[in-house]
């Protein structure tokens, strides 16, 4: 385990560097230039040359790139060109929030998904497999911009029972989970599904069975047990894409995640914020990804041996 | 097993009922949820009763779902509408601008200038405090200036001739300039004064940071892409506002903001658009107003020295084949056609001065004699600056066409969009939109006309040698006369700009509780919060 784990922390740092020169050079050739979007349209050509020479916009790339990394292992990210804040600031002021909706995300999609699914798989061509086939369907076709707004109307407009903005209340968190955990939702109830029916129909099913063990021993202690992998395997996935990629959702309920920011960022050519976050971001991914490794090996001990 | 399956049926059918019961009426607006240190205005027993003339035990507070956040907080280098409209809660100018375009006093009593318009001298009050306690005087103006001679900033553009900042006294100072600069007084108008020992103690990072100003409101609270709120200072030399506390909300989606005034979370949503109103139209307890009194006008920019817009009679042509008001109408919903190059209430309009009404015949004649033959031609946009973008040019393209234009949209982000546009000049038309801040609009034509900060390649002398004239005049009789004109030429000749509409953003607003009046509203049409009048019940 423990040469698992310094196996994929080594190939991790490679990892994050490799994204970091990746979305390095992909910024410098991007059109558009920070200057543009720092100064009013007003500001005369010898104002933008003297931004862009204190920005350190004229050194090589490779020296900026150089330059960059190495304040990254001291511990700096830089300033925002946007923000006039140190970038660690800005990003893990955000990151909190994203980590909260991510996950309360995967908690509420695994709450409906898992029982859902596994029940479906059992009971299959009943009224339950049928509504788990269209909430699949339905799930991943939805779109978010217009779930969450009729969450909104429902729950607060409506019903007044829910904030419809904004994370000051602890109430404030359930509109934006459903939002995105309603998708993942339709995606583990199917895999859920046809996982179940797959394992149920298989021959040491049959055998134990036979052997008179309970139904429910059957579904959960061998039949789902058998299931789980594919499920972490799109859980890890999906968690990883919603720390970056909540945009959407944050933008709808006002979330204060890192997807605004990196919104933001992105569209004021902010390279050295673009650039943290990547890094933070990447960094998270490899983490979880590594994480999902490490819960493989507790859930199928047969690959603690394959994989170190 | 069975208990899910009950579970997850009941959650459904909640959903369903809910979403099928009655529609079309506003929720009452309830007390906001569990942040205790928000007390909407409307609690129940408010409604009831008369507001109570002694002091009242609920704060007044003014909650506004608003569209974007700040950068930061330093006013002089962050050019975005946010922070212009926060920036009059917590800053004060020497002199400000009645809604004629008068200049009254603010920080400044009285002010004078030389003929030649290289000295501009102000006196100032001495009653004044910053919320730090820190008395404003004539050092706080020198630090102000000086800003503007040594640092890189947004708004240096305008102070460029300035060379000196002489204290004379506690109470008097004196701009030196290197050349006439006869806008100074409206240049001064928006710009906030600084404290000067605050500044001295924690630098340019300090007030990016935590600003300090003179005006009625201190920041109290602040969550960067969440909230900004600000309440009220009792130690405020001038008026006081009728809110304790004055907080806006950031929220980027419009049908959000409209929610939060149905829920009561906000009470003044900004900059909705006319279909998000359309929910609220029959409920007499939500007003819309419109902001017709912006300066913002927006425009084609074209690109004078290229085929085919090199050619006068193809300007004309496509300025004829626009159907401005259909555009306003049904596209986008809010604001009037642009009649010339300068809004109403703008310096240099003049209601003679006016484009022709369309006249497709007329445009196809011009466009045969011109030599034009359905070449491409290519219109940017830039995706995200203003509500419906991509309608306004399709509808735009479709109009032009009848006409013979063929013209190939490419919607560009932000970045992409500048470059082509100041860098490039890879266009024959872009789209862009321009206020003229305080109706005076000698940056605009200095810079995008004189100087052609857009590439369009537009050369007129004799337009030049007006703005010019313009810059070394203070009166505003005289800048009325040199803008018509510069406006009349603009126009006839359908350069550099084509001007399309004047934006009226609109904002709705809980009328039980708010009343807007013209105090509330600053000369370009932005709001002047502070001073919209509470009308609800404590």
């Amino acid at each position: 385990m423990a040469r698992l784990i310094f196996n994929r922390l080594i190939s991790a740092i490679f990892v994050v560097l490799g994204v970091s020169i990746i979305c390095f050079a992909i910024l410098a050739l991007a059109p558009g230039d920070p200057t543009q979007l720092i100064l009013p349209d007003s500001a005369p050509q010898a104002e933008r040359d003297k931004l862009r020479e204190e920005l350190g916009l004229n050194e090589p790339l490779p020296e900026r790139y150089l330059l960059y990394i190495g304040n990254v292992l001291k511990g700096d990210l830089g300033t925002s060109y946007t923000y006039k804040q140190p970038n660690s600031e800005l990003i893990f002021q955000k990151l909190p929030h994203t980590f909260l909706l991510a996950t309360s995300a995967m908690l509420l999609s695994l709450l409906i998904a898992i029982p859902l699914g596994i029940l479906a798989g059992v009971k299959r061509g009943s009224l339950t497999d049928v509504f788990s086939m269209f909430f699949g369907m339905l799930g991943q076709s939805l779109s978010p911009v217009w779930l969450g707004i009729l969450l909104i109307y429902i729950f607060s407009v409506k019903l007044s029972m829910l904030p419809p903005f904004g994370a000051e209340s602890p109430l404030s968190i359930i509109m934006p989970s459903i939002t995105l955990g309603i998708p993942l939702a339709a995606l583990i109830t199917r895999l859920t599904r046809a996982g179940m029916i797959d394992v149920l129909s298989e021959d040491f099913i049959t055998a134990t069975k036979a052997k008179g063990i309970t139904n429910r021993k059957i579904v959960f202690k061998y039949a789902f047990k058998n299931v789980i992998i594919p499920i972490v395997t799109v859980v890890g996935l999906q968690f990883a894409g919603n720390i970056g990629g909540s945009i959407v959702t944050e933008e709808i309920f006002a979330w204060p995640g890192i997807g605004r920011l990196f919104a933001t960022a992105i569209y004021n050519r902010d390279y050295p914020l673009i650039q943290s976050i990547m890094l933070v971001l990447s960094t998270v991914m490899v983490l979880i990804n590594l994480s999902v490794d490490i819960l493989y090996t507790f859930i199928d001990p047969r690959l603690r041996e394959s994989r170190t | 097993m069975k208990s899910v399956k009950v579970v997850i049926w009941l959650m459904l059918c909640v959903m369903v009922l809910s979403a099928c019961s009655g529609g079309g009426e506003a929720v009452e607006t309830n007390a906001s949820d569990a942040d205790t240190s928000q007390d909407t205005a409307s609690e129940e027993e408010a409604d009831t009763e008369e507001a109570d003339t002694t002091e009242s035990s609920e704060p007044i507070e003014l909650n506004i779902g608003w569209s974007g956040d700040v950068a930061h907080w330093d006013p002089y280098n962050d050019p975005t509408v946010h922070q212009y409209v926060t920036g009059y809660l917590l800053y004060d100018t020497l002199i400000a601008q009645d809604l004629e375009g008068n200049f009254i006093p603010q920080l400044a009593t009285e002010w004078s200038f030389t003929e030649d318009f290289t000295e501009w001298s102000f006196k100032l009050r001495d009653d004044v405090t910053f919320s730090n306690g820190e008395p404003f005087n004539a050092e706080c103006v020198k630090t102000s200036f000086d800003r503007l001679m040594t640092e890189t900033l947004a708004v240096s553009t305008e102070w460029k001739e300035l060379t000196d900042v002489i204290v004379v006294g506690d109470y008097e100072v004196k701009l030196i300039f290197s050349g006439p600069n006869g806008g100074v007084l409206f240049n001064t108008a928006m710009l906030p004064m600084l404290p000067a020992q605050y500044f001295a103690e924690v630098g340019v990072e300090g007030i990016t940071i935590n600003p300090v100003g003179s005006g009625a409101f201190v920041l109290s609270d602040y969550e960067k892409g969440q909230k900004m709120e600000f309440t009220k200072r009792q130690d405020y030399w001038g008026d006081q506002s009728d809110f304790d506390k004055i907080t806006f909300y950031i929220i980027s989606e419009g049908t959000t903001r409209i929610a939060g005034l149905q829920t009561g979370d906000v009470n003044f949503a900004y900059s909705i658009t006319p279909d998000q109103f359309a929910v609220l139209a029959d409920n007499p307890t939500f007003a819309a107003y419109e902001l017709t009194g912006t300066m913002d006008q927006t425009f084609f920019g074209v690109k004078c020295d290229e085929f085919p817009f090199d050619d006068v009679r193809v300007r004309t042509a496509l300025s004829l084949a626009l159907d401005r008001q259909e555009l306003v109408e049904q596209v986008v919903g809010v604001g009037d056609i642009a009649t010339s190059c300068f809004p109403k209430g703008c310096l240099g309009y003049d209601e003679s001065i006016a484009y022709p009404a369309r006249d497709v015949a007329l445009a196809q004649q011009l466009l045969e004699e011109s030599g034009y033959n359905g070449e491409e031609i290519v219109l940017i946009c830039p995706i995200g600056w203003y509500p419906k973008m991509q309608e306004q040019a399709e509808a735009m393209i479709a109009q032009l066409s009848e006409a013979g234009f063929n013209i190939k949209l490419e919607m560009l982000e932000p970045a992409g969009y500048l470059d082509a546009r100041n860098v490039t000049g890879e266009y024959n038309l872009f789209f862009t939109a321009m206020s003229q801040p305080q109706g005076y609009p000698n940056v605009f034509l200095t810079q995008r006309v004189e100087n052609d900060a857009n590439l369009t390649g537009y050369v007129n002398e004799h337009l030049n040698s007006l703005i010019a004239e313009a810059r070394l005049n203070a009166d505003l009789d005289i800048l009325q006369g040199i803008y018509a004109e510069v406006n009349q030429i603009m126009t006839e000749e359908y350069a550099p700009h084509i001007w399309l509409y004047q934006y009226a953003p609109l904002s709705v607003y809980n009328a039980d509780e708010l009343v807007l009046t013209d105090e509330a509203m600053i000369r370009d049409g932005r709001f002047h919060f502070e001073n919209i009048e509470w009308v609800g019940g404590n």
